[in-house]
């Protein structure tokens, strides 16, 4: 479609029960309009309804129109006056053959101007026969001088036979229509690699395309419909800008906000302990863009005990009340349930320590973090954890909740224990 | 088809020519839509816009023409143009005509230049609605001059829209 003429809506008849079309809310930045209808009513007889079309759905009695009538046997004039619409043409089913359907064209100048509004109208039904046909030219006049926001078309009270269509088409006049118009700027959103980036057509843009580019430059992604999803760097922060694309040229929209992309399930940091003399670790400064945190453990501890408990606390939070833990303790013989008590950290796990039955053992375990930057929830952890000991007496399996009654975001998570034995290991994740 | 405006251009006191110059040649047809009245009292009948464009020999205008009682088939010598398309001073000052001029093979300096035309204006108990043609000889048409009975009401307007042709045969 050339920029001169560009379809605005199109509705297309089906079943056998639609008696009006609508086009609503018709843009008025356009210097003219176009209506094609091809068209045919469900009626029976002949020559006794007619397209009628009525601008802004009136219903008034202010339209008039000078018309020539053609059966291609004879050819008259005729006029009608104090009329309800623009009528337009003939095209019942009980005149046109079986699955032909009338063309008309509706040619609506100046429909924003401050005048009576006009149409001029050709329309053409042919038949399988020699003489049963209606061909019809209009002078239209509406003595209204309102804009031309709607328009309704019907056929006589009587339905459209199904697969009638009527497209409604916006005429320029100057060039600079002919670049399209700069779309808005929506929402960016991290897909783990790639970026969505909503945004928002200028109505009648004459946009072909939509073209995605990113600050700093990376790939150029092209689109015609909204969101546009186009490939980013982990880890890097980009803006966007979407261009309304043709052939004449493009008019892009603001940048984007910033966003940075984050695998879905990511490493954020890890450590290992070098030796037996360390007690303490803190993961800090975590990214704040996760849905949720997960902590993966395999430790030891080195107190003289069989086992001993492995604490945490959240960022540096001393002064908030923690809930040391709630637990499902399988020893493999026994089955406990019972509750730490008020805190000032939460143990979320027991690993086994320096006279456990075997050396060389570590209790291994995952712990969930949900929500963690989400205001209004206190945080709590969920650990899933055990370890075996080569013996019936040691090792357990445990399912332990803890919490801590403080609604900040999770920005630092410590771990302590007397001291972690050499080789332990904990790693932090973070999860779209 | 391709169809580009060239330019559009908007009365907005009593004129008495509106001229297009250096149209392109670029592209293959022509074509003007009007919407237009004039200021010369023609008894409520519709009033004819006459193209001029230089070095042309107005030849004849022929129509099809309904005036809400009759139809009639008329031709008239010695211009270049439409036949009652456009109201004239007599009609409501908010009425105006609708006409779609088409300028075929425009450029081509060896055919003679033939005008099609079809537009028509209704004003509440009279009105005319017109089919027609118009010949002229004459070279390329660089410029267009438009012009009614009397002058161009304020508020009338012509855009000019160039159309090309596809390069491809389909053969």
């Amino acid at each position: 479609m050339s920029v001169f003429m560009q379809p605005i809506y199109t509705q297309t008849v089906s079943g056998s029960s639609t008696s009006g079309i609508l086009f609503n809310n018709i843009p008025q930045g356009f210097a003219d309009l176009l209506v094609i209808a091809n068209d045919r009513s469900n009626f029976g007889g002949a020559y006794t309804n007619d397209l009628i079309i009525y601008p802004n759905t009136n219903g008034d009695t202010l339209s008039s129109s000078t018309t020539i009538f053609s059966n291609a046997s004879t050819a008259s004039s005729g006029r009608l006056t104090a009329f309800t619409g623009w009528w337009s043409q003939y095209g019942d089913a009980g005149l046109a053959s079986a699955n032909t359907f009338a063309n008309t064209s509706i040619y609506i100048p100046n429909y924003t101007n401050a005048t009576f509004k006009t149409a001029i109208v050709d329309s053409v039904t042919e038949d399988n026969s020699a003489s049963n046909v209606a061909m019809t030219m209009n002078a239209h006049l509406w003595r209204v001088t309102n804009p031309i926001t709607n328009l309704y078309m019907s056929h006589g009270g009587q339905t459209f036979a199904a697969g009638s269509t009527f497209t409604l088409y916006g005429i320029s006049n100057t060039y600079d229509t002919r670049i399209p118009t700069a779309p808005t700027i929506g929402t960016v959103t991290d897909q783990s690699g790639f970026v969505s980036v909503d945004f928002t057509r200028a109505a009648n843009d004459q946009a072909e395309t939509y073209k995605v580019t990113s600050s700093p430059a990376g790939s150029t992604t092209y689109g015609v419909t909204n969101p546009i999803t186009t490939p980013a760097v982990l880890g890097t922060s980009y803006t966007y800008q979407v261009e309304g694309v043709n052939s004449f040229g493009g008019s892009a929209s603001t940048a984007s906000s910033a966003v940075t992309t984050f695998n879905n399930y990511a490493s954020i940091a890890s450590y290992t302990f070098a030796d037996n003399a360390t007690g303490t670790f803190t993961f800090g400064n975590i990214p704040q863009n996760y849905k949720h945190l997960q902590m993966r453990f395999y430790l030891r501890g080195t107190a003289s005990a069989t086992f001993t408990d492995c604490n945490a606390t959240l960022n540096n939070d001393t002064s908030n009340t923690y809930w040391n833990y709630h637990q499902l303790f399988g020893t493999g013989t026994n089955i406990y349930s019972n509750a730490g008590g008020i805190s000032t950290q939460f143990a979320f796990a027991t690993i086994p320590a320096a006279t456990s039955s075997s050396a060389l053992t570590y209790a291994s375990g995952v712990v969930d973090f949900l929500d963690y930057t989400y205001p209004g929830k206190n945080r709590d952890f969920r650990s899933l954890h055990g370890y075996n000991n080569m013996s019936t007496s040691q090792g357990h399996t445990l399912l332990r909740t803890g919490l801590l009654q403080s609604t900040n975001p999770i920005t630092a998570i410590t771990i302590t224990c007397s001291n972690f034995a050499q080789y332990s290991r904990v790693a932090l994740y973070g999860i779209s | 088809m391709s169809m580009f405006p060239i330019a559009s251009i908007t009365t907005t006191t009593t004129t008495s020519n509106i001229v297009f110059s250096s149209i392109p040649q670029n592209f293959t047809h022509l074509q003007a839509r009007i919407w237009g009245r004039g200021t010369f009292n023609n008894g409520g009948s519709g009033l004819s816009i006459v193209c001029s464009f230089t070095g042309y020999t107005p030849i004849y205008r022929h129509r099809l023409a309904g005036t809400g009682a009759i139809v009639v088939a008329q031709n008239y010598s010695g211009s270049f143009g439409s036949v009652g398309t456009i109201p004239d001073v007599t009609a409501n000052a908010s009425i105006f005509g609708s006409v779609i001029f088409d300028f075929v093979n425009y450029s081509v300096a060896g055919q003679n230049k033939t005008l099609r035309y079809f537009g028509g204006f209704d004003r509440n108990g009279s009105g005319e609605i017109n089919f027609g043609s118009s010949l002229a000889t004459g070279p390329a048409i660089a410029t267009l001059d438009f012009t009614t009975d009397g002058s161009w009401a304020a508020g009338c307007r012509i855009d000019l829209y160039g159309i090309g042709i596809s390069n491809a045969t389909g053969a």
